[in-house]
């Protein structure tokens, strides 16, 4: 393939999908337009689906290489995570061949005596830590750090039953801060993020968003 | 060094937090109390708004968490579900997640006595995980049952009778997202609410409430039921306590002793900053 057909192909391909989708998201099109619209999105959810298993070959590959070299320190979380995914991919497997999906009892099992009470543990050990981390967070040093606890203890208090019994106010009190104040503080952060994103599709577009691989 | 550094050093002492954290949790775990709580305006206005619902209402429901996220929202799902049912409503479960296979089979396990009164293909359908993110959720919008050939058990949805009612975006009475993460409460408004007016409902971990809350101001979504405690009162409203309940004594105490080890904390900071700043004049 010519340098120019590999360098401005997949540009040409992004810049004109980007256009059209733009336009007919934002203006009412003829209906074999927006019908070719529906099929480049759907297009999107399969290339997606393929994105996956590239990902999962790619782990594979790069785990692999540290088996076959046995890095020190390394090699034996190698081999843990090879062998749980082709494990765990050949269970998903064999349920959606026998049409049993993810009900399929190996599987289910792997998902529910592994990955649940794992995953439950990571987050539950975060409760330690954040209680912790508030206990030096909320040293009142100054007066805005006192203006934080005021509103910290607020919010805990709104959360919970005790709060309520402690004083009734605390929940509408809780309420009005996240609808007033914490809305105002996230919506520029959201409309900055919007902005960005704008950004980077303009770029995208005039072929100033380089992507490679290192 | 003075008594105050002392009670200092000793509140400062992790382990003695992380062994009071877990009693304060575990007591009211096995021994409920039942602290009253309140039901805030936030929680009634959305019960209200699937109170006026039509009979018979279209609703999609996006599972989107993962396990350790559903203790805090499956009792939030599992009593708006409750409520739906008594409209015998129509339900469309669908995943943009790789997990929401597994959550969905753990929500039917909740809540058996919502399924037991659905049929499924005819009331109810699950379409499975499906890849591709927001571009997935713009398909769905377009036409569920050209999207979704087959549901999450190989059933193919063209003969379902759930999709003479329910199969393109403007069908639809109401979209609930139960999300642990924040971006599909975005997809969901850029490609449900903004071109087709859809109501959204959100159902979010308290942690992320904050990042989600300005949609819901401006009106992009009908309301948020969020973490434990949103949960909690909606099971109250729906008439029938579950595990959100249950969770809301140890809830309490955390917070109650965390907001003690915050407060002691700071006493004790000033008292030995006061001391400090008075001993060189001595």
């Amino acid at each position: 393939m010519s340098v120019v057909a590999r360098r401005y192909g997949p540009q040409a391909v992004i810049l004109i999908m980007m256009l059209f989708l733009i336009v007919t998201y934002f203006f009412v099109m003829p209906k074999p337009v927006m019908d070719f619209e529906s099929s480049v999105i759907k297009w999107g959810s399969v290339a997606a689906g393929f994105a996956m298993i590239v990902g999962a070959i790619d782990i594979l590959r790069y785990h692999i290489v540290y088996l076959v070299r046995r890095t020190p320190g390394q090699w034996f979380y190698s081999l843990v995570l090879v062998v749980s995914l082709l494990i765990t991919a050949a269970a998903g497997t064999i349920g959606i061949v026998t049409g049993v999906g993810t009900t399929y009892a190996p599987f289910a099992w792997l998902y529910n005596s592994i990955y649940v009470p794992a995953q439950a543990t990571i987050y539950s050990i975060l409760v330690f830590y954040i209680a912790s981390a508030s206990f030096r967070a909320f040293r009142v040093r100054n007066a805005p750090a006192l203006l934080l606890l005021i509103t910290g203890l607020i919010v805990m208090f709104g959360n919970t039953s005790l709060g309520y019994v402690i004083w009734p106010g605390f929940t509408p009190l809780s309420v009005w801060l996240n609808k007033n104040i914490v809305a105002a503080a996230f919506r520029p952060i959201i409309i900055g993020a919007g902005l960005g994103i704008i950004i980077t599709g303009l770029r995208t577009i005039l072929g100033r968003e380089l992507y490679r691989r290192e | 060094m003075s008594a105050a550094e002392k009670i200092y050093n000793i509140l400062s002492t992790r382990q003695l937090l992380y062994v009071l954290l877990i009693i304060m949790v575990l007591i009211p775990l096995l021994h409920p109390f039942g602290i009253p709580i309140s039901i805030s305006s936030r929680v009634k206005a959305v019960y209200e708004y699937i109170e006026k619902l039509p009979d018979h209402p279209k609703v999609l429901i996006e599972i989107y968490y993962e396990p350790a996220a559903a203790t805090e929202l499956e009792p939030g799902l599992g009593a708006i579900l409750r409520h739906l049912v008594k409209k015998h409503p129509k339900l469309v479960f669908v995943s943009l997640i790789a997990t929401g296979p597994i959550m969905f089979e753990s929500l039917k396990r909740y809540v058996p006595d919502v399924f037991k009164q659905l049929k499924y293909g005819e009331d109810y359908v699950y379409l499975g995980f499906l890849t591709g993110g927001e571009a997935a959720c713009a398909s769905l919008a377009r036409g569920i049952k050209e999207f979704v050939p087959k549901d999450n058990y190989g059933n193919p949805t063209a003969n379902m009778p759930i999709f003479k009612y329910a199969d393109k975006a403007k069908d639809f009475d109401l979209v609930i997202i139960v999300s642990s993460g924040t971006d599909v409460f975005e997809w969901y408004v850029r490609q449900w609410y903004t071109p087709y007016h859809v109501p959204l409902l959100f159902v979010a971990l308290s942690v992320i409430a904050p990042s989600i809350e300005p949609f819901v101001s401006a009106g992009q979504a009908i309301g948020m039921v969020v973490g434990q405690r949103g949960a909690a009162e909606y099971e109250l409203l729906v008439g029938k306590p579950g595990s959100a309940m249950a969770a809301m004594d140890a809830q309490s105490f955390a917070h109650g002793l965390i907001i003690t080890f915050i407060i002691l904390g700071n006493i004790f900071y000033w008292i030995i900053r006061l001391q400090k700043k008075q001993a060189p004049a001595r």
